[in-house]
């Protein structure tokens, strides 16, 4: 049953969107008609404060409720809390982990982490600066949810695209999904290239 | 409609698709989202008629909806924790009125000391004030028994609490199967309440009673309540061929035909502990789960012939009496012949500890080796238990 | 407006009285058609006072209301008294809840009539001091702040006396109760307490306040008709002498409620979103000492003076004042309605004499009245 499930753990920090994230890629998944269960880390979230969202997707009826400890997917959405929080915590080996930095992951003192994991699977995307071009706000998760579909395929961009859209109104939207689309976009040729290289 | 939506919204939804006449609500985590979401949809016009009432306190939101089912409405509230302690007082008088409230639990721990996350020992408190008692396993259930829960609370002209996981439910996005309005409305016909405050027909509702009727209204609350376990079956069934998919009902069994040890529990857990179960299944041991899905009135016959074959019970319990154990585990064990001898307790899950899969197959390998105490607490730390136990004088 | 006053020799024992006055004067319950909502056979105590304030407040707001009216009640002596199952004496649809929640119940039955399409039903609620100044207040206040469309009445007989008379927020100072016992020279209830409930209802900035007694039958109904044409959230608090716990006699509950606001200590007035637009004059002022059948007390209506002097209401409890005596402006001699003694009694038309100077001086050194306070806030509310 694990193995027609994909779970994924987002880290972020009160304000960024992090369990909208978690609901954002469990509609992606619903739009393709498969079942998905987001579920946040139930603190008393408040501004600024580390906050962690899960989400399963799986081709049949999900049940256990437990949450997530051995992650085939991590989103961090701070890099900020790669000092104080192990968010590789049970990361699997063949696992992928998505950061927002406009550095790549050698430069965030992630390079023993890099060793661990196949090549192209530690990868960062400079959501803020996406999100703040082209909304106008440094909130990161569509961005990132771009940026995920073209790291894993889980799900589709088309998918994360219809998610955005229907969660957000007419003026969140557009800047949402630009800023996911130029997210995709940039991951996409970044794997290209690594698998060039 | 199938919908990937939070726990909260789609009960929101189902009530709303109801048509509650008078809705009234007081903020406390993890019940929020639901009255935020009827709120904005009362206040959309989308349902016609309904007063939607910010109170003071929840126990102003118990009264209005007294005030308000007594003169006739449709009424509806949620609550949790500390919430439904508030207005415990208003909670046994609506039973005691035998009006047809239904309030959702979003079933969050009670303090001291405070925690907000869920376990059940608040609807617990409340188990003996003479609600019908319904707990919901996942979002589709919490949805559905709201639907459900309207049409018993009318049928029997009691009130009904439905029980979900806060946070684990509430706030849990899954695929839901909204229950639409035009379904609804052919299964829930409008409400007629058998009395109401008419001028038209003047009646006193809340005499005194002394010691010379007392025992009477209270025996015939309890026939009352027992007619539930037969029409909480009738109405599940209609409900099943309503809107095709089972949910609500009396119990519901898992794997339990040839088991040797069958946990039984109520809640959220039930998922996970059906994974455990399969997994343990795989490694040869034959193990089920029960889950109680109508707590009050407890379900015994329903519960003695699903566990008639099973060596060991181990009841799976979020909430407990200190001093003696398990609360569920005495209905259990009351319902079964011989007093249910080899049925142990396991307290899991309080104030929010995730409950998992590694330690549920670990409990129930326990259980099925006979190796488990009669009371167990799941993932206890006893270093620091121990510890602090050390420190404390005895005696 | 108070109604216009008849002369008590006039009308004597109020209803007989009824008899020489035009019919248009005559009070609701000189009418033989009048609702008798509060039936005879219930089990209040001879006298008293809150039996026959109900009585009254029902009928007068059945007639206003065309006999579309639906009553709540608080848990009490009211509540008690009137419906031992399998009887009841109430003629009109009636709901018992709780002790303290009352008012919210009158809520739900409000926002039920509306929503099921009968607007045209009222809703009264009511309950003794205890159920509202007390144990009732946050559901009480919680309905004047969202201004729901009930009347609410308290029938303030100024202490518990369902559980045997024990101190409630509306027990005035130095009263003698069963939990503030006037030990040795002590008098009973403690000064500087308690709670002026209609000052608090009008700090709400509701559309109608008002104060009234059992002493007059026709002031009372034309505050419930008043009441009656005004929608949102009013109070009615009614001074009603309780023979039991005040330790008086059964023939002598009108005499304390009229005395009670002749000599000042209870004022009787109407009040229109946090204004005072109406209040009944004393035409001669009498002093506390003759109210309370002859105590040893002070001769002024203020019972300010400390020590054995007391007024108790009767003869046979000589020591401590009982609850009917003090009336609230002066339990709270921090709490002037109008700044200080002086002007208070001066708006009240009576004369202001050494002691309300003395207080007035002490009361300059206080802090301003919360009501004083309020009256820089912009009104919510708008007038209709």
């Amino acid at each position: 049953m694990s193995s027609s499930m994909f779970q994924v753990r987002i880290h972020g920090r009160g304000g960024q969107g992090v369990v909208t994230a978690a609901e954002l890629l469990s509609v992606a998944a619903f739009v393709e008609g498969r079942y998905a269960q987001a579920f946040p880390s139930f603190g008393s979230e408040r501004t600024g404060a580390p906050v962690v969202a899960f989400c399963r997707i799986s081709d049949v009826a999900i049940r256990r409720r437990e949450p997530i400890v051995d992650p085939d997917a991590i989103i961090v959405q701070d890099t900020t809390l790669l000092e104080g929080i192990d968010v590789f915590a049970g990361l699997r080996q063949d696992g992928y982990a998505l950061l927002n930095a406009p550095v790549p992951a050698s430069e965030l003192g992630l390079v023993e982490r890099l060793r661990w994991y196949p090549p192209g699977r530690v990868v960062t995307v400079p959501a803020s600066e996406l999100a703040q071009r082209h909304l106008g706000r440094p909130v990161p998760n569509a961005a990132l949810l771009g940026a995920f579909a073209a790291l894993t395929g889980v799900v589709s961009a088309a998918s994360v695209m219809a998610a955005i859209r229907g969660r957000f109104g007419d003026g969140l939207a557009e800047g949402n999904l630009a800023a996911a689309t130029e997210a995709y976009d940039l991951v996409r040729s970044d794997q290209g290239s690594a698998a060039r290289a | 409609m199938l919908r990937q939506i939070e726990g909260s919204q789609a009960v929101a939804a189902a009530v709303a698709a109801c048509r509650p006449q008078v809705i009234c609500a007081y903020p406390i985590s993890p019940q929020t989202h639901i009255v935020e979401a009827l709120s904005a949809t009362v206040k959309s016009g989308a349902l016609a008629s309904c007063e939607f009432i910010n109170v003071e306190s929840e126990f102003a939101a118990m009264s209005v909806a007294i005030g308000a089912s007594a003169a006739g409405a449709r009424a509806y509230t949620a609550t949790a924790s500390q919430g439904l302690l508030y207005m415990a007082e208003a909670v046994y008088n609506a039973a005691g009125l035998g009006l047809p409230i239904v309030m959702t639990i979003a079933n969050r721990a009670i303090g001291a000391p405070i925690n907000i996350w869920n376990d059940h020992s608040d609807s617990m408190v409340m188990r003996d004030a003479g609600w019908v008692q319904l707990y919901a396993e996942d979002n589709q259930e919490a949805a559905d028994l709201h639907v459900q829960a309207f049409a018993l609370a009318e049928r029997l002209s009691v009130p009904v609490m439905v029980c979900m996981d806060g946070f684990v439910l509430t706030h849990a996005f899954e695929r839901v199967d909204v229950p639409e309005q035009d379904a609804v409305d052919a299964f829930l016909p409008p409400y007629r309440p058998r009395q109401r405050l008419d001028p038209a027909d003047p009646v006193t509702i809340g005499a005194m009673v002394g010691p010379e009727a007392f025992t009477e209204v209270r025996y015939l609350a309890h026939v009352n309540q027992l007619r539930a376990l037969d029409a909480v079956p009738a109405i599940a069934a209609g409900f099943a061929a309503a809107f095709g998919r089972s949910t609500g009902g009396l119990v519901r069994p898992y794997r339990v035909d040839d088991a040797d040890t069958v946990v039984v529990a109520l809640g959220s857990v039930l998922g996970t502990l059906k994974d455990a179960v399969d997994e343990l299944r795989d490694g040869g041991l034959r193990v089920g789960v029960l889950g109680v899905t109508t707590y009050r009135p407890f379900p015994s016959a329903a519960v003695r012939a699903a566990l008639g074959g099973a060596r060991r019970i181990v009841v799976l319990e979020r909430a407990f009496s200190a001093g003696t154990g398990g609360i569920v585990t005495a209905d259990v064990r009351g319902a079964l012949p011989g007093a249910g001898a080899g049925t142990v307790t396991v307290v899991a899950g309080l104030g929010g500890r995730p409950i998992t899969r590694a330690s549920l197959r670990q409990v129930l390998a326990d259980a099925h080796g006979g190796r488990l105490e009669p009371l167990t607490f799941l993932d206890l730390d006893l270093r620091l238990v121990e510890r602090e136990l050390a420190r404390t004088p005895t005696g | 407006m108070p109604v216009e006053q008849i002369p008590h020799q006039q009308t004597g024992s109020l209803v007989a009285g009824n008899r020489l006055l035009a019919p248009e004067q005559r009070s609701g319950q000189a009418r033989p058609d009048r609702a008798n909502s509060l039936t005879c056979g219930h089990r209040a105590c001879r006298g008293c006072g809150e039996a026959l304030g109900a009585r009254w407040v029902v009928d007068a707001a059945l007639r206003a209301t065309g006999n579309r009216l639906i009553a709540v009640n608080a848990t009490g002596c009211l509540e008690v008294f009137s419906t031992p199952y399998p009887q009841s004496a109430w003629q009109l649809p009636w709901l018992h809840s709780l002790f303290g929640n009352a008012p919210a119940v009158a809520t739900g039955v409000a926002a039920a009539l509306r929503a099921t399409g009968r607007a045209d039903v009222r809703v009264l609620g009511q309950g003794g001091d205890g159920g509202t100044v007390d144990i009732g207040f946050g559901c009480l206040s919680g309905m004047f702040e969202r201004n729901d469309d009930v009347l609410y009445v308290c029938y303030d007989n100024e202490a518990y006396m369902n559980t045997g008379v024990q101190r409630s927020g509306a027990t005035p100072a130095a009263a003698r109760t069963a939990t503030t016992q006037a030990v040795g020279t002590e008098p009973g209830n403690v000064f500087g307490q308690g709670k002026n409930l209609p000052a608090i209802a009008m700090a709400h900035e509701i559309p109608y306040v008002a104060t009234a007694t059992v002493a007059d039958l026709r002031d009372l109904e034309a505050k419930v008709t008043r009441a009656m044409d005004v929608q949102g959230a009013r109070y009615l608090h009614v001074l009603v002498p309780c023979p039991l716990g005040w330790g008086s006699e059964a023939h002598d509950t009108i005499r304390l409620a009229r005395l009670a606001t002749q000599c000042g200590l209870f004022p009787v007035l109407e009040a229109a979103y946090g204004e005072v637009t109406a209040a009944t004059r004393i035409r001669r002022r009498v002093p506390v000492e003759g109210t309370c059948a002859g105590s040893p007390g002070t001769p002024t209506c203020s019972g300010h003076a400390s020590g054995p002097t007391w007024s108790p209401v009767s003869r046979r409890r000589p020591i401590g004042t009982s609850p009917g005596t003090a009336c609230w402006p002066h339990r709270h001699p921090r709490r002037w309605p109008d700044g200080d003694p002086v002007r208070h009694h001066a708006r009240l038309g009576v004369e202001p004499d050494q002691s309300d100077r003395r207080l007035a001086r002490r009361a300059t050194r206080l802090p301003r009245p919360v009501s004083a306070l309020c009256r820089r806030v912009p009104r919510r509310r708008e007038r209709p």
